[in-house]
């Protein structure tokens, strides 16, 4: 099993469509990063603008945790429209490639095609959460040095540099929980299709409008927003409060992974069904 | 009599309210080279992707080496190999990352059994080279190459010559009798080119509008099947006042400007030296005994309208 996932995990890391998302993050953080550095802004003195009279601010605030955490809010659509790139593609390419005639007529079980397919997906999806994370953290320290992190969310949170460390961990296996939940959503779309724009479109359709719905106040929308898995996917955000919640964070990272089982139990479900055509 | 190692039991496929493949009974004896023919959209390949596990039949069921595929699925594709419709690979790995990738399904395959399948197929200098960069006849030899990976002891080939130009046919051809003679595999064999099953099967079915039309050893099939010479000549009312003057000849048609005559071809020389003594010009003489007139008439009973338009007289002597 584990020898099919390596040369399953090989396949798609010598496919060009693969790198599309490192390649965005290796371009799009570094050109904040520098981008930031170079211009001279500082968006803490603006944010801190309105309170100079009543607070005295030392220390280094516009920091690499700082930029690190800004980052992140690209996890709410850009992340996972690059993780729906693979994932998208993980069935339906086989079946445009016609190469599910190679994969299904072996002595292997649709289960554990399926499962292999699963796994690399999620490994795919992992590698660039943590590409993000790596490289955020890194060149934002690099550029911008070390400090406590300022969140500006309605109120001022100071979080201290000792604790940020273990706050962005926190943040980031939450975020990984919520990426690998997108990445099901494709994976399951990916298993109807023959083609991979259906499952990148679909999934971004159901993040967009599940995200909208869970904002809108309205007394409909609040009664299913609870079952939505967009409510839970901003859990990496929890890490960030003070005191954290842990519980809170638990609930929604266990409800994100009932979401990746049912996705994929479904998805097999289905799959074990079908004829293949292509 | 051989053991039956491939077996269909009134098989049948659905889609929506039409029948791809209805009620089919076919059984293919080891060491077979079966021939399995059709027209386009007769249901071949429906029937090879129901054997090959792709499609779930609707009704029936198929039994390879004498074990139901629908409940020993694994241990059935382990001893067979499969090329079905176009051979479609992973274009950006080499040949060699395509069958080791495929034989991890089959539990691994070595490099040396790689090695060994790509010389089979004459592959072997192409290596390392991405799949993408193939001919389609490269792919087809690959195709097959994928198919003899696991040693198997039935191969199961949907159209295995398709696109390929008339040397690479042949080279399929061969590699296919070489697999039978020298590897004792047996060979499952769909094609619409009914002169290449003709060549290298010797068990045959025709299947028509997804049904099973005839199933039986070639030979057989062919001599049961009549016999006829078609010629060629001019004015053609005076060849058939010649040709009613034989007695040997019990029925012959009008076919454009050619005649069918229903004899054994032995007697081709009398009835080419009557004609010629009759000074009638005979531009063709051709004995017609293939499968693939066998196949037409068939495949024809099936549509009798296309009959009609192709027989524009008939006659008995």
């Amino acid at each position: 099993m584990l020898n099919i996932v390596l040369l399953e995990a090989h396949k798609i890391f010598t496919k060009w469509r693969t790198y599309i998302g490192f390649l965005t993050i290796g371009i799009i953080v570094p050109l904040i990063v520098v981008g930031l550095k170079l211009s001279g802004i500082n968006p803490t003195q603006n944010a801190m603008f309105n309170f100079q009279e009543e607070f005295i601010t030392t220390g280094n605030l516009f920091n690499g945790w700082f930029i690190s955490h800004l980052i992140m809010h690209s996890l709410f659509v850009h992340i996972p429209f690059l993780i729906t790139l693979v994932a998208g593609d993980s069935l339906a390419g086989e079946a445009t490639s016609g190469t599910y005639r190679i994969l299904l007529t072996r002595p292997v079980s649709r289960i554990k095609v399926l499962t292999i397919k699963y796994i690399t997906t999620i490994f795919y999806t992992s590698t660039l959460v943590v590409f993000l994370a790596a490289l955020s953290i890194g060149l934002g320290h690099l550029f911008f040095g070390d400090g406590d992190l300022i969140i500006f969310r309605g109120e001022i949170l100071l979080l201290p540099v000792d604790e940020v460390w273990w706050r962005f961990l926190l943040a980031y296996l939450g975020a990984l929980v919520a990426m690998w939940t997108v990445a099901s959503l494709a994976f399951f779309f990916s298993s109807f299709v023959e083609n991979a724009i259906g499952p990148i479109i679909g999934t971004m359709a159901v993040l967009i409008i599940f995200l909208i719905i869970g904002e809108l106040p309205i007394e409909f929308f609040k009664t299913i927003k609870p079952y939505l898995f967009t409510t839970y996917s901003s859990v990496w955000t929890k890490a960030f409060e003070e005191p954290v919640n842990f519980n809170e964070i638990f609930k929604s990272i266990s409800y994100l992974c009932i979401y990746c089982g049912g996705f994929f139990l479904v998805t097999l479900y289905l799959f074990r069904r079908k004829d293949i055509l292509s | 009599m051989s053991e039956i190692i491939l077996q269909t039991h009134n098989l049948a496929k659905r889609y929506k309210k039409r029948f791809a493949v209805s009620d089919l009974n076919i059984e293919v004896y080891r060491g077979d080279v079966f021939g399995f023919l059709g027209p386009n959209g007769a249901g071949k390949s429906t029937t090879i992707r129901m054997m090959l596990s792709l499609i779930h039949p609707t009704n029936g069921s198929i039994t390879i080496f004498s074990k139901r595929l629908d409940k020993h699925r694994g241990e059935a594709l382990k001893r067979i190999g499969g090329l079905v419709e176009k051979p479609d690979f992973y274009g950006h790995l080499s040949a060699f990352d395509n069958l080791k990738f495929i034989g991890s399904l089959y539990g691994g395959v070595n490099k040396k059994r790689i090695e060994e399948v790509l010389e089979t197929v004459k592959l072997s200098d192409r290596i390392n080279d991405k799949v993408k960069t193939y001919s389609h006849g490269m792919k087809q030899r690959l195709g097959i190459a994928q198919a003899l990976l696991a040693n198997p002891e039935l191969i199961i080939l949907d159209e295995p010559t398709s696109g390929l130009d008339p040397q690479g046919m042949r080279e399929v051809r061969e590699l296919i009798k070489n697999l039978s003679k020298e590897q004792n595999i047996t060979i499952f064999l769909s094609s619409h080119l009914l002169t290449e099953v003709e060549q290298v099967a010797n068990r045959m079915a025709i299947i028509n509008n997804g049904k099973l039309v005839v199933q039986g050893y070639v030979q057989e099939l062919l001599n049961s099947s009549d016999q006829y010479v078609q010629i060629q000549v001019e004015p053609i009312e005076a060849a058939e006042q010649i040709i009613k003057s034989f007695a040997f000849i019990k029925k012959y048609e009008r076919h454009n400007n050619s005649l069918l005559i229903y004899t054994s071809i032995d007697r081709i020389p009398e009835i080419n030296a009557e004609f010629v003594k009759h000074n009638l010009q005979v531009s063709s003489i051709i004995p017609r005994r293939s499968l693939e007139d066998y196949f037409i008439e068939m495949t024809e009973r099936a549509y009798p309208a296309f009959q009609n338009a192709k027989t524009k007289g008939v006659g008995n002597a």
